[in-house]
């Protein structure tokens, strides 16, 4: 009986324990979320509250950084509250969350998972609940009767200036690829067969660059390497050895795939589209030294330890582990998704809108890093407390806060905002 | 009877514990049908309390009941597998796999009824594949469901291409209403039918328990397993159908990960998923409902997302405990 009332009781306490880990929990999250009296609509335009739904693609530095800077920067200057969701890997989970968003209040919806053929079905789902919607996407074939669809609760798109992201990629190769010296290539396509339109810049850029450089024509269109589903031998008439890699390390047998690849000893540049930094720089370095061959990698990254510990990493060749990455600032990116929904709740729609009278897709330029040193003067720049989308910024992309603001106006305010403004900006 | 010989009685009468106390609630025949629904209600009360009403508020309702559609669809399928013990997690992928099928075919032939028969025909031959590779191959479930995975998670990539495959969005919202609804109730009213009204039921339920003496009191194991892949097949496919018309197109990741939520939902509905006579066809049903209910809620609470995960793993190891047999002798297929 005593035996029994002592196991109870660890029950009992072990139950006590996960409730108070629980509340405890839900007090800090409820606390990242609140909304300071103080700071409240100081400043801005509107003493509306507003309740803003982020839609996550996946949860990690760049995530985390993002909350960081709707829940404390800028929500309590525009009285604005924002809630994120769990990683979203499709469709469904994305509607599930807009309805549930839908349900707690929400306002309007910021997606970061962001596929042209969905955009419709979202518009319209979140039509169906008056809420207001803009991806980080661009516009394509597959979502183009969106913009011409007089959808009233359509702000438009924000994203990458996808052509100047594989343009960083293009010079940098152009710049460095000594090509009297044989090489040979492996380019991570990535999704660019799925039609992700970062990686289809990068890839298509990548590849034209080897043309240039070479000199070479491919034997398939650029176009079908990059979208080829498979991995694809990239033949050419110079000989020049290029293997064509799609998928994500998501993909069961990716990296093994990379490796292999890699063994075979036909490649020492791997250029990656994706942001795959985290997952093949040991497998490069444990390469290196098993074949004793020297692997130069290029590779789009994102600010955060990935990109850090492979920039700052030299290989046993006495070379710089990672060549060349590109990087964007969270803040800047995030306001221009927070300017489109906010121009729209206060009334403001027309400066969400083209000359044309159609959405706009508002463009934002990437950095390319190639040193440590490089990297880590801008990695401090968009952290907490410093933050490169600072009030000033905000402000300038706000109808409420800049009289006559047009989307033209906007767009350029956001190309201002290049390597040496910013640092000029932050007194550096 | 004097005094001394009553009190000879009672110190005969065997003391019950309080956990052999719990331990009757919980074998009661009823408890695994009382037990998550009473825990769905809890949740139901408790948010309605804690949102001020806005918890019963029809579009909620409505949104619980649209969200928990295909999990529940999915997981009232494979109970006719988990009962006869075997486990089947390819299930979401073999759901991807009838979608994309079900969207070539629409694409193929601008008609939605012809995407409607091959999503369905799709999810019944996958299922049975899979029982041909179990029963007749004899080659262990998990390994199978394994290899299904890969196979078929591989075959929608290659299928899908570069972009999803869209159906026509206003059909689809169309289907979306009378339909769906209406063919749900027909498979689930057969489900509950088949499961707990006839023959078939109990020998899925007898071989789940004890799959030798199931055979030598004559049943036909093999003939009976394939009658449940069968079914689960059926409601594979019906899945499939609900999930091209909630998004209106297919994508070569659809149904990745479902197969864990259907497990999930399952568990949660108070089944175990090694099957046997405490098995039923309407647990997986109530457990989806049950999760997307604790998610709306914690949401409109003003839970964070992170949280929530967290939560919803704490709540679910917690119903598994309560739910769960823990016998005292060797490990069976009752226990979760």
């Amino acid at each position: 009986m005593r035996k029994n009332r002592k196991s109870w009781l660890i029950r009992l306490t072990a139950l006590c324990l996960v409730m108070v880990l629980l509340v405890a929990g839900g007090c800090g999250a409820g606390g990242d979320e609140s909304q300071p009296d103080g700071g409240s609509s100081g400043g801005s335009g509107s003493n509306e509250k507003f309740k803003i739904g982020i839609v996550e693609v996946q949860l990690n530095d760049e995530s985390t950084n993002r909350a960081n800077w709707f829940n404390n920067y800028l929500g309590p200057k525009y009285n604005c509250e924002f809630m994120f969701s769990e990683a979203c890997t499709d469709l469904n989970s994305v509607m599930t969350f807009v309805e549930n968003a839908a349900d707690a209040g929400c306002d309007a919806i910021i997606n970061y998972y962001a596929v042209g053929a969905n955009t419709q079905q979202l518009v319209e789902l979140c039509a169906e609940y008056d809420m207001y919607y803009t991806e980080n996407g661009g516009r394509n074939s597959a979502n183009d009767a969106v913009y011409t669809g007089n959808y009233e609760n359509f702000a438009g798109n924000f994203m990458a200036d996808q052509p100047d992201t594989g343009k960083l990629f293009h010079d940098y190769l152009s710049e460095t690829l000594d090509t009297s010296v044989p090489h040979g290539f492996i380019v991570g396509t990535g999704a660019a067969y799925q039609g992700n339109a970062q990686q289809t810049e990068i890839s298509a850029n990548m590849l034209g660059a080897l043309e240039e450089l070479y000199g070479l024509k491919f034997d398939s269109t650029i176009e079908e390497l990059y979208t080829s589903s498979a991995p694809v031998e990239g033949t050419n008439d110079k000989g020049i050895e290029v293997y064509c890699y799609p998928g994500a390390p998501s993909t069961s047998g990716w990296l093994e795939g990379l490796n292999a690849a890699m063994q075979t000893g036909k490649y020492d540049y791997i250029l990656m589209s994706g942001n795959v930094l985290g997952n093949i720089m040991t497998t490069v370095d444990e390469l290196e030294s098993a074949m004793g061959k020297d692997f130069t990698v290029i590779g789009f990254g994102a600010f955060g330890e990935a990109l850090t510990s492979a920039m700052n990493s030299v290989d046993r060749f006495g070379n710089q582990a990672l060549s060349m990455s590109t990087v964007k600032f969270t803040s800047i990116v995030s306001t221009m998704g927070f300017s489109k929904v906010y121009n729209c709740l206060t009334g403001h729609r027309d400066a969400c809108l083209a000359e044309n009278g159609e959405p706009s897709v508002l463009l934002f330029r990437m950095n390319a890093v190639t040193s440590p040193e490089q990297l880590t003067e801008m990695s401090s720049w968009d952290t907490d407390g410093k933050w490169v989308a600072d009030y000033d910024f905000i402000a300038s992309l706000l109808a409420t806060e800049v009289e006559g603001l047009t989307d033209a106006k906007i767009q350029e305010t956001i190309y201002a905002m290049d390597y040496d403004a910013i640092k000029a900006r932050l007194g550096n | 009877m004097s005094t001394s010989s009553a009190a000879a009685v009672n110190e005969r009468e065997p003391r019950l514990t309080l956990t052999d106390r719990i331990d009757i609630i919980k074998n009661n025949r009823f408890f695994p049908l009382v037990f998550p629904l009473a825990m769905l209600l809890l949740l139901l009360l408790l948010f309605t309390a804690l949102t001020g009403g806005e918890f019963m508020k029809k579009s909620v309702i409505m949104g619980i009941f649209n969200q928990s559609f295909i999990t529940g669809t999915m997981a009232t399928a494979v109970a006719f597998i988990y009962s006869t013990g075997n486990i089947d997690f390819s299930v979401g992928n073999a759901m991807g796999l009838a979608c994309v099928l079900g969207a070539l075919a629409y694409q193929s032939t601008g008609s939605m009824a012809v995407m409607v028969i091959v999503t369905m025909a799709g999810g019944v031959l996958l299922m049975m594949f899979n029982c041909t590779l179990c029963v007749t191959f004899r080659v262990k479930p998990a390994m199978v469901a394994i290899v299904a995975m890969s196979i078929y998670s591989a075959v929608c990539v290659v299928l899908v291409g570069a972009a999803p495959l869209g159906v026509d969005y206003g059909i689809s919202k169309t289907l979306e209403d009378g339909f769906r609804y209406g063919s749900f109730l027909v498979y689930f009213g057969l489900c509950l039918l088949l499961y707990h009204g006839t023959a078939i039921g109990r020998k899925l339920r007898f071989i789940g328990g004890n799959e030798k003496c199931a055979v030598q009191t004559g049943i036909n194991a093999v003939k009976t397993q394939y009658i449940s892949f069968l079914f689960a097949g059926i409601g594979v496919g019906l899945a499939g159908v609900y999930q091209t018309i909630r998004t209106a197109n297919v994508a070569s990741t659809v149904g990745t990960g479902m197969g864990t939520d259907v497990m999930l939902a399952t568990v949660l509905g108070g089944m175990s998923i090694f099957g046997g006579t405490k098995s039923n066809c309407y647990a997986g049903l109530i457990g989806a409902i049950t999760v997307t209910i604790l998610n709306k809620g914690l949401l409109m609470v003003g839970v964070s997302s992170t949280l929530i995960q967290g939560i919803r793993g704490v709540v679910f190891l917690l119903l598994v405990y309560l739910n769960s047999e823990r016998q005292k002798t060797l490990p069976s297929r009752q226990q979760f």
